[in-house]
């Protein structure tokens, strides 16, 4: 392909790479946003001066020329503002939001390896006339540079005191190339050698004109040394970027009077260097492929003492209350509360603050509210709340869209907001917290609220129930059906919120990860949206069940109720297998046919163990599962959660048993969708509601 | 074996010079501040140092001086970047032995360290 790009980067340091490239974008992001509010202080200029600086090193180093570019000029920018040479108006703010998008274009073309189309030139060329319209860059006056050749009569008799101790006096001639960067510190570099190997009696340009710049890329030493001209050579040749050298035996050649001798060098001024109370973190970052080996490794811990506990139980029904049987109960045991420790501190290395994902959400939001001209004041509430990485990983997108609707049409515009009393800037307010082993999410906004009778209107035109039914249902039950497919309140599909998923993809998605999401709604005073979500997806307490002798895992989460089979009557309602339960209706999936495998035809259907119902719930949606046997309540290891997922209607993944047999992992949500919605289809929806 | 502290406050530098010296045969400690630098100087004494300029905490000058006061032999090579040819001035002035520009040249990085070690 002929818009491949190759980097200097190997594949195992492609992970560390990204991070690190996106947590200083991150940086840059969240600083520019506090620019914006004029809310930022010196230290934030530090801190985004030095994150650009950083993305530019790391660009550089990896080779990516156009990305070293751009975050050059932007750090010549952030250098600009912390010298007070430059002040940022919104103008420049959200020019340099722009560069931090192309920015992720430009570290996408690191991951793909594939050029994008973006162009940078324009950018630059900005960036540039900023830099060079505010930075008044010091002029450097090279001419200044004495030319005077002369020695002073001091000079001269120290010069001949030192060939009389026998040291050889040496006339050093430096040049640099002016085009070498910093050639002022290589022409220092050179003349603190040459300090280090005697005594300079003369030097022209002197280390104060030096450190001011002021040299024609030249420098001119008289150098007493015990070494010889061969040896001084050498340590001239030591020093990098140097054009040219040549050290030649010193002859005098005209005393005369001249100007006065040089000062020494002068003392680094770093006296006062404040010294901070050391808080450097001890952290160490552990790649996501060793957790995960981590995770399977505890998990066949896991597994095996689940074996472990198998066999004890064959043995005590062998042996009875024998001694020795005792003693390995008893070690089983501690070694099954020291494996629960163990894997709870793997799954804890494996937490991340939820600020991972909060941090990239002020951006989002000030980009929404432009475009929508609405007003928001985003407060960020719990974002110290740790949850799993695979949990941080896949709830971002869902969380997005309910921040997104949350400004987009929860909030009101200015005029609207003021003309109802309100402050014309609105709220939304995003919180996390640890609820009962559970992570709460909430997105709340302080905006018009959800009008339930615009989605009862809006759900019979769109034929999702009869008027009678819409009627009926209370305004909760009502403003819940905004998570239903095709059913969108917004007036008209704005450039914001049109694009992308819908409600219904939210909700499904939380719950496919063994959550719930639900809405509340004051008419006139705001919408809350409450997101509940496990702490892990890696570990999930379920319950196994038999069928055709394969092992099945539900989500504890998921289920209600374990009832036998015998015990209930089956009845067909609307056409559908049906059970009367606690008041309602559930329809029955009958799981040895959902899985039904042409391959296992044959397999005998009658089965020892008595056939059950496990009446598990989606979101409103409830339903049974029949299933042949029920094994127990068991914590399970995930695996592969990716590579079977989807594959498979109605399976999300597969755990090994303490047995060493594969038990595969009932997804439950993914299950109704494939069972019942086809069965909604053939039945033509029948009696116009949904269950 | 001569034992190097890379001090840079990014980690994927780190663990590219890193690779670089041990793929050399030497010794690596790592520090990701000015401060961890002084401290790890002071406990570890390595021969010689490859500096980062722009750290948080306390950065590669006021570290490098800090070392140089605790050590007047110590020797430092300054990592430095394009933009900051006064504070490499400054660096040099102050003792470093030698910088070296990022992105650098490997070849550059190693040649440093071999002079900076005599
Ligand atoms: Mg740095």
């Amino acid at each position: 392909m002929e818009n491949k790009l190759t980097f200097n980067i190997e594949a195992d340091e492609l992970e560390l790479f990204i991070d690190e490239v996106n947590e200083y974008l991150q940086v840059i992001e969240s600083s520019l946003l506090q620019l914006e509010e004029q809310a930022s202080s010196p230290e934030t200029l530090n801190l985004i001066f030095r994150a650009a600086h950083t993305i530019k090193a790391l660009a550089g180093t990896v080779g990516h020329q156009r990305m070293a570019d751009l975050t050059h000029a932007m750090e010549s920018l952030f250098d600009a503002m912390r010298n007070n040479q430059l002040t940022p108006t919104q103008k420049i703010v959200d020019e340099l939001f722009d560069v931090v998008d192309i920015l992720k274009i430009l570290r996408d073309e690191i991951i793909n390896q594939q050029a994008s189309d973006i162009d940078i030139t324009a950018v630059l060329s900005r960036l540039h006339t900023l830099i060079d319209q505010n930075s008044h860059k010091a002029s450097s006056p090279k001419s200044e540079v004495s030319s005077e050749n002369t020695l002073t009569p001091e000079q001269i008799s120290q010069i001949k005191k030192l060939q009389e101790d026998e040291q050889s006096v040496f006339n050093v001639e430096i040049s640099t190339d002016a085009k070498t960067f910093a050639p002022a510190a290589r022409l220092m570099q050179a003349a603190m050698a040459l300090l280090d190997a005697g005594q300079i009696v003369r030097q022209r340009p002197t280390m104060e004109d030096l450190s001011a710049g002021k040299h024609n890329n030249r420098l001119e030493i008289i150098l007493a040394t015990k070494l010889e001209g061969k040896a001084v050579k050498e340590l001239l040749a030591d020093v990098a970027d140097l054009s040219d050298f040549q050290v030649r035996p010193f002859k005098v050649e005209q005393p005369a009077e001249a100007p006065p001798p040089s000062p020494p060098a002068t003392a680094p001024k770093n006296g006062n260097a404040p010294v901070s109370v050391n808080s450097t973190s001890k952290t160490v970052r552990i790649s996501v492929e060793r957790l995960d080996a981590l995770i399977n490794l505890v998990g066949e811990l896991v597994t095996n003492r689940n074996r472990l506990k198998q066999v004890e139980e064959i043995l005590r029904s062998q042996y009875g209350k024998d001694e020795t049987v005792g003693e390995l109960s008893e070690s089983s045991t501690h070694m099954g509360r020291l494996i629960d420790q163990l894997q709870e501190e793997v799954m804890r290395a494996r937490m991340l603050p939820i600020s991972h994902l909060f941090d990239k959400l002020p951006r989002l939001v000030r980009d929404v509210a432009r475009t929508s001209e609405k007003q928001v004041d985003l407060i960020i509430e719990g974002a110290a709340t740790e949850l799993d990485r695979s949990v941080i990983e896949v709830i971002g997108d869902p969380l997005i869209h309910l921040l997104r609707n949350a400004v987009d049409h929860g909030l009101e515009t200015p005029e609207q907001r003021r003309s109802a009393n309100k402050s014309e800037t609105g709220t939304v307010k995003l919180t996390a917290a640890h609820v009962e082993g559970r992570v709460v999410i909430t997105v709340q906004d302080d905006g018009k609220g959800i009008d339930p009778d615009r989605v009862r209107q809006s759900a019979v035109k769109r034929k999702l129930m009869t008027p009678e039914r819409a009627a009926q249902l209370s305004d909760e039950e009502v403003i819940d059906l905004i998570f239903q497919p095709n059913l969108s309140t917004a007036e008209k599909l704005t450039e914001v919120s049109g694009r992308g998923v819908g409600m219904d993809v939210v909700r499904t998605n939380v719950e496919r990860l063994g959550g719930s999401v639900f809405v509340e709604s004051v008419l006139g005073q705001g919408t809350v949206f409450r997101v509940t979500l496990p702490l892990t997806l890696a570990i999930i307490e379920t319950m196994l069940v038999e069928l055709w002798n394969t092992v099945y895992a539900i989500p504890i989460t998921g289920i209600n109720d374990v009832l036998y089979l015998s015990d209930t009557k089956t009845d067909t309602i609307s056409g559908m297998p049906a059970i009367r339960w606690r008041g309602a209706v559930l329809p029955l999936i009958n799981l040895r046919q959902s899985f039904a495998d042409p391959r296992l035809g044959d397999m005998p259907k009658t089965v020892g163990g008595k056939q059950a119902i496990v009446t598990v719930t989606w979101g409103k949606q409830r339903c049974g599962l029949i299933v042949d046997r029920i094994i127990g309540k068991q914590g399970i290891v995930v695996k592969s959660l990716n590579s079977i997922a989807g594959e498979v209607p109605g399976i999300s993944g597969c755990t090994i048993l303490g047995d060493g047999r594969v038990a595969l992992i009932i997804d439950i949500p993914g299950l109704i969708n494939a069972e019942l919605r086809l069965r909604h289809v053939k039945e033509g929806l029948k009696n116009g509601h949904s269950l | 074996m001569y034992k190097i502290m890379i001090v840079d406050d990014a980690q994927f530098m780190r663990v590219r010079l890193s690779k670089l010296l041990t793929g050399h045969g030497y010794e690596v400690v790592e520090a990701e501040n000015g401060e961890q630098a002084v401290q790890t100087y002071r406990s570890i004494k390595p021969d010689a140092v490859l500096m980062d300029v722009t750290m948080p905490e306390k950065d590669g000058l006021e570290a490098l001086a800090e070392i140089r006061g605790y050590d007047n032999q110590a020797k430092v090579v300054m990592l430095t970047a394009l933009g900051q040819e006064s504070m490499v001035l400054q660096a040099v002035q102050a003792g470093a032995k030698d910088y070296v520009v990022k992105p650098f040249d490997p070849d550059r990085v190693l040649r440093a360290l071999q002079k900076a070690l005599g």
